[in-house]
């Protein structure tokens, strides 16, 4: 699963180790990223999306392994069945009814998933952040009590899907409570609060996280982790194309 | 009856002033076989003009028939013309995509009478004038005296109290000039029609039994013949 | 006098028969523009009322504000809209439908097409797929099953009995794909459609894009001809009044704009043809007046012997209206043989039209109607015939010395 919402949002408890005073904003993110690697995850847990539509829950599965492979399994709903699993250099999307699975590429990442707030992108994304943003440290800052480093990323590469994203980083666990993303005008895109956090294997991650899609009117979307195992033995297999269709 | 009383017709050409017709008196009785003579510019086409209602006179009074020309507008003129007048050209003025029997006819449909009685008219007076068995000819078809012969069935057969001719003999031969005139002589004894017609050749004069000689727009003399 | 104007007409036959030529070719082509109007105007309605909108069609109320995000969740209850419809003595024929944007997979290559699931029971009364079939068959109801566009299939490179995998936006704005297997191909007359459309059962679209039993549209077609828009705006009262539903019910002529153009674009045609007519009439008034001065002598002398000024006019004017009798009857003969030979075989615009969205057929089939071939016979001959009155007011102000002495 994605950075921003499991991996990323993990914290590694040597968080702490990290100098408080003169931290770099290449020191933070280089902290954050390395404390937000797994080698592998499972979790299960549900996106509810507030909307014109109503109030819709998806239940889902994920497995992740390493920085690039990841694999979703929506388990309820119209969705039930529906795959999205992420290599290193493609998405694929499995439906149920169709004999193919459809290959994402360019704009169509970032298309809606379950017309929540999320896009493929923002579920499973992966990568080196440092490798593709640049990272300014904007200074320090509360965000629900709890002191923040602000962040900000700007996008070396027009093919990142947010040009500039700014991170509040909590100081004592690494992680993420609050990120604004934005065109390089500084338009708002997306915004994304933690609301709670939960301990794992000694680190904190994001539990429960509200996601708004700042294009959409009236519109959010939560996501919940309702488990998560870290570092467990996955094979390979799971995340072969042949194995979609199961 | 013809009657001109100081009929003068002038025309205006910048500064100049020409009087055509200076001053005219004339009388013209029915049956007579009169001819107007003069060189040229003399007057002659403009009286025969003034006389046919196709020209409006300046000074003077002009009566046919005791019918006040000059105080006919141009409609009442062609109604006049129409019904009392036959004219004969030059040129015979036929109309080239009718037949000799139609050119002749046409001058009765005008007057739109029974169809019936316009060709009996049209047969009768082109078989007058000697043209049996060539009514269907077009104009093109017949020579010189022909046409002019069919001309002058077109100007009597509806029977006019009047029929001017200008110069009728002045495109044909001099033999076949004097037919002609001896036809119109003939009709004029045969049908007691009146006949006006200019001429400057003198054999044409020598028919006439009256001979009106025109200068420069004033009658120098007005010979009666034998009849 | 009309054997005299007939005769004069043969005088000079090549120059009258030019002047019927202008004015032949002037009626030929106004009769040919109008047979090719009412053509594409009669194949528009056809199309419109076939293809897109039925000669009614209802849509949620609230679908127009967001048409251009085609908001699938602006749908209609099917079951609950049919039952009003079908009770309505005026409704002849009413069928849901859901036009939809989807993407086609087919391995690794995808491309966008417009995907619409229909009734097909209901649908004989407006596409009638069966008509414009022209390979396989119809998809039997309640399986995976569609129709390509002829053009389609032709670029996807797709034959009968191969599978593609279709992936649509939902109406609650996820995306779900499904597989389906081709069975037929349809050739729509409509350019775009066969080069974008692909045609499925209405059942398998509402399960692809997650909206059972609703529909986008219902297309109705009405028992009379009588003005649609009184009847659309029933409909919606009596859906309204019945089961309290807000519709929109709006007739073919007020969606499509192009067609609502199209009906107030006869003004401008008959001022083009006004126009042409004139145009082709400059060689009769030419003509006419050059006729008057080579026939001087001539309107001297039936002056002379009493015609009177209206019976010349009277005698132009008769020569101009028989040659443009004349030209206009051959004209709108030759166009109506035109018209007709064209109407057998159709145009074919498939390259013009190509790549150009209007719900105006590839191959069009020029129309023709006595009335109106007669109104344009009348027209031509009524214009021409008062064009030639202006130089006919010269004849008859001649006078009769002057023209005696023309020569």
């Amino acid at each position: 699963m994605s950075r921003k919402f499991l991996i990323l949002t993990l914290c590694l408890s040597v968080a702490t180790l990290l100098p408080l005073m003169g931290a770099t904003a290449q020191q933070i993110i280089a902290a954050l990223d390395a404390n937000t690697h797994f080698s592998t995850s499972h979790s299960t847990g549900f996106i509810t999306t507030v909307d014109r539509f109503g109030t819709r829950t998806s239940t889902f599965e994920a497995w992740a392994k390493g920085e690039h492979t990841s694999l979703i399994a929506f388990t309820s709903g119209l969705e039930r069945g529906q795959k999205i699993l992420r290599t290193e250099s493609s998405l694929y999307l499995y439906y149920p009814d169709a004999d193919q699975v459809i290959r994402l590429q360019g704009a169509a990442l970032r298309q809606s998933v379950l017309g929540s707030d999320l896009s493929y992108e923002d579920l499973t994304k992966e990568g080196n952040t440092l490798s593709s943003y640049q990272a300014t440290l904007l200074g320090e800052e509360r965000f629900d009590d709890v002191l923040c480093w602000v962040v900000k990323l700007e996008a070396k590469s027009k093919s990142s899907a947010y040009p500039t994203q700014t991170l509040w980083i909590d100081q004592e666990h690494t992680v993420v409570r609050k990120a604004r993303y934005a065109t390089s005008s500084g338009r708002g895109l997306k915004e994304m609060e933690v609301i709670e956090t939960m301990e794992v294997n000694g680190r904190v991650v994001a539990k429960k996280s509200r996601v708004v899609d700042l294009l959409k009117k009236n519109s959010h979307t939560t996501m919940h982790i309702e488990s998560l195992e870290i570092d467990l033995a996955l094979s390979d297999a799971i995340f072969g194309l042949e194995n979609l269709s199961w | 009856m013809v009657i001109l009383d100081g009929v003068s017709r002038i025309y205006k050409h910048g500064q100049n002033i020409v009087r055509a017709l200076d001053r005219v008196s004339l009388r013209i009785e029915d049956g007579e076989f009169l001819s107007i003579a003069g060189p040229s510019g003399s007057g002659k086409t403009t009286m025969l003009n003034l006389i046919g209602c196709l020209d409006d006179l300046d000074e003077g009074e002009l009566y046919i028939d005791a019918h006040p020309v000059g105080a006919m507008s141009s409609k009442e003129k062609t109604a006049f013309r129409r019904n009392n007048l036959g004219f004969i050209f030059q040129s015979y003025n036929l109309i080239p995509v009718l037949s000799a029997f139609e050119n002749v006819s046409f001058a009765l449909e005008l007057l739109r009478i029974d169809h019936t009685a316009i060709e009996e008219q049209t047969y009768s007076i082109l078989a007058e004038v000697g043209l049996s068995g060539l009514e269907g000819r077009r104009p093109r078809e017949l020579s010189a005296g022909q046409q002019q012969r069919v001309a002058i069935a077109r100007a009597l057969v509806k029977e006019p109290k009047l029929v001017l001719a200008d110069e009728p003999t002045a495109n044909l031969d001099s033999k076949t000039g004097e037919e002609i005139i001896a036809l119109m002589k003939a009709m004029n004894e045969r049908r007691k029609t009146t006949f006006i017609f200019s001429t400057h050749d003198a054999m044409v004069m020598e028919h006439a039994h009256r001979l009106v000689m025109l200068h420069d727009g004033s009658v120098v003399s007005d010979e009666h013949r034998r009849r | 006098m009309v054997k005299l104007a007939v005769r004069n007409i043969t005088r000079n036959l090549r120059r009258s028969l030019l002047c019927a030529f202008a004015i032949a070719v002037s009626a030929m082509a106004i009769v040919l523009l109008f047979a090719l109007i009412d053509g594409m105007e009669a194949d528009m309605r056809d199309n419109l009322v076939k293809y897109y909108t039925g000669e009614i069609r209802i849509r949620s109320s609230g679908y127009a504000e967001h048409e251009r995000y085609r908001p699938l969740y602006q749908s209609l209850d099917y079951a609950t809209i049919t039952a009003v419809l079908d009770r309505m003595d005026e409704v002849a024929a009413s069928s849901g439908r859901i036009e939809f944007p989807l993407s086609i997979y087919l391995g690794e290559r995808s491309r966008p097409a417009v995907g619409l699931g229909l009734d097909f029971e209901r649908e004989h009364a407006f596409s009638n797929l069966g008509t414009i079939l022209t390979d396989g068959r119809l998809p039997t109801g309640g399986t995976n099953e569609l129709l390509l566009g002829a053009a389609l299939a032709k670029s996807l490179g797709t034959n009968i009995g191969e599978r593609l995998t279709l992936l649509a936006s939902t109406a609650a704005g996820s995306t779900n794909a499904m597989s389906f297997t081709v069975v037929g191909i349809v050739t729509p007359p409509i350019g775009a459609l066969s080069a974008s459309a692909l045609y499925l059962d209405l059942e398998r679209a509402q399960r692809l894009l997650h909206m059972e039993g609703q529909v986008q549209q219902i297309v109705v077609r009405a028992v009379s001809k009588a003005p649609l828009s009184p009847l659309a705006a029933r409909i919606a009262a009596d859906i309204f009044t019945t089961v309290g539903i807000e519709v929109e019910s709006k007739t073919f002529s007020q969606i499509n704009e192009l067609f609502a153009l199209f009906l107030t674009a006869r003004l401008i045609y008959y001022a083009i043809a006004l126009v042409f007519f004139i145009l082709g009439s400059t060689v009769i008034i030419n003509t006419t007046m050059m006729v008057i001065y080579e026939r001087m002598a001539e309107i001297g002398m039936m002056k002379a012997m009493g015609m009177q000024d209206g019976e010349v006019r009277l005698l132009f004017l008769l020569e101009g209206a028989f040659i443009s009798a004349v030209g206009a009857l051959v004209g709108v003969l030759v166009a109506l043989l035109i018209a007709y030979l064209l109407g057998k075989r159709g145009i074919d615009f498939t390259e013009a039209m190509s790549g150009v969205d209007m719900e105006i057929s590839s191959v069009l089939y020029p129309r023709t109607n006595v009335r109106t071939s007669i109104g344009i016979y009348v027209y031509g001959v009524l214009i021409a015939t008062l064009a030639t009155l202006a130089p006919t007011r010269r004849a008859a102000k001649i006078q009769v010395v002057e023209a005696l002495n023309y020569v």
